[in-house]
């Protein structure tokens, strides 16, 4: 992986043969391009971009089962940088099961044991009322496309799709 | 004005006079660098890059005495127009022309002038006041030189405030 600036400053990231065009984007500040996840074989955190996301797409689609948005960046934690590997779900609609099961009794808050379950696998996990967001945090040495990988399969176990 | 890559952490801003060296803060999440005033003569918005924060200082004929710190960088605004963002910060204490700063502090911050005020506001984006910190904002048109609107604003500071 290589970040590439062309002409007017405008930036792309090389991964493999491919040239992927980065788009600025204001609310995020940060530069967001869009690559198939298999792409990405043999890729590691130490050549991506501080200042760049990668949004995973699976045949040419960024909302993939059974995630809606998945993307990878850096991350800063106590001064050591980290591969952050980010998985959105959103739990309205298409995830109603995975959706009770997060929420037993009330809209409130979010089934203790359920959340622990998901924490033994993954290093964060974030609940709202409509969204869910997992988090997996790696070294930069370590390839991210297994993971990546690794972190699809688990999920799809846990939420019954396999 | 040309950004170049030096390695993961740091870039550079190839300006008509000088090469800024950029580093990446990891509390901003931006490549940071600084620069004089007169090092940003010719330069403008059009191929000013994303993601970087100037600190640009002043030397030789002190236009306006009583910036601590002059921040310039590319932000995109709900138009999704993007400008060149120029952030002026005074703070009351430090070092230099105390009696100066503890005037200004007096009409603006502790016994406010109405009118004053009122005209930094017209002539400003935006203005903050604080008892501890005055801010003001200007947006700098992507054609326009950048140090051409540094000078504009300080003159108006020296003529409205000193």
């Amino acid at each position: 992986m290589k970040l590439l600036i062309k002409e007017n400053n405008e930036h792309a990231l090389q991964v493999g043969p491919k040239e992927l065009p980065m788009r600025w984007c204001p609310e995020h500040k940060i530069y967001e391009c869009f690559c198939e996840i298999s792409e990405l074989q043999g890729e590691n955190g130490l050549s991506l971009p501080c200042d760049a996301k990668i949004f995973l797409t699976k045949d040419g689609h960024w909302s993939f089962q059974p995630y809606h948005m998945a993307y990878v960046t850096k991350t800063n934690i106590a001064d050591k940088t980290y591969t952050h590997l980010n998985y959105g779900i959103i739990l309205k609609g298409s995830n109603d099961r995975l959706r009770n099961n997060l929420y037993p009794r009330s809209n409130k808050n979010p089934d203790k044991a359920y959340v622990d379950k998901l924490l033994k696998h993954y290093q964060a996990v974030m609940v709202s009322e409509n969204y869910l967001d997992l988090i997996t945090f790696i070294p930069l040495d370590k390839e991210f496309y297994k993971a990546i990988i690794n972190d699809l399969d688990f999920f799809k176990e846990f939420i019954g799709l396999n | 004005m040309k950004l170049e890559l030096i390695n993961d952490t740091e870039r550079i801003l190839k300006l008509e006079s000088k090469s800024i060296k950029l580093k990446w803060c990891t509390d901003h999440k931006l490549f940071e660098g600084e620069c004089n005033f007169e090092d940003l003569k010719g330069a403008k918005g059009i191929d000013f890059p994303f993601g970087v924060l100037i600190n640009a200082f002043q030397t030789g004929d002190i236009i306006f005495p009583l910036y601590d710190m002059v921040l310039v960088s590319k932000e995109i605004d709900e138009r999704k127009t993007p400008w060149i963002f120029v952030h002026y910060v005074i703070c009351p204490e430090f070092e230099t022309n105390q009696e100066m700063r503890n005037k200004l502090f007096h009409r603006l911050a502790i016994n406010p002038e109405k009118q004053l005020i009122k005209k930094c506001q017209r002539y400003y984006l935006r203005v903050e006041i604080e008892s501890d910190m005055i801010q003001f904002s200007s947006f700098v048109d992507l054609n326009e030189d950048i140090y051409e609107a540094l000078i504009r604003d300080a003159k108006f500071n020296k003529k409205e405030l000193l």
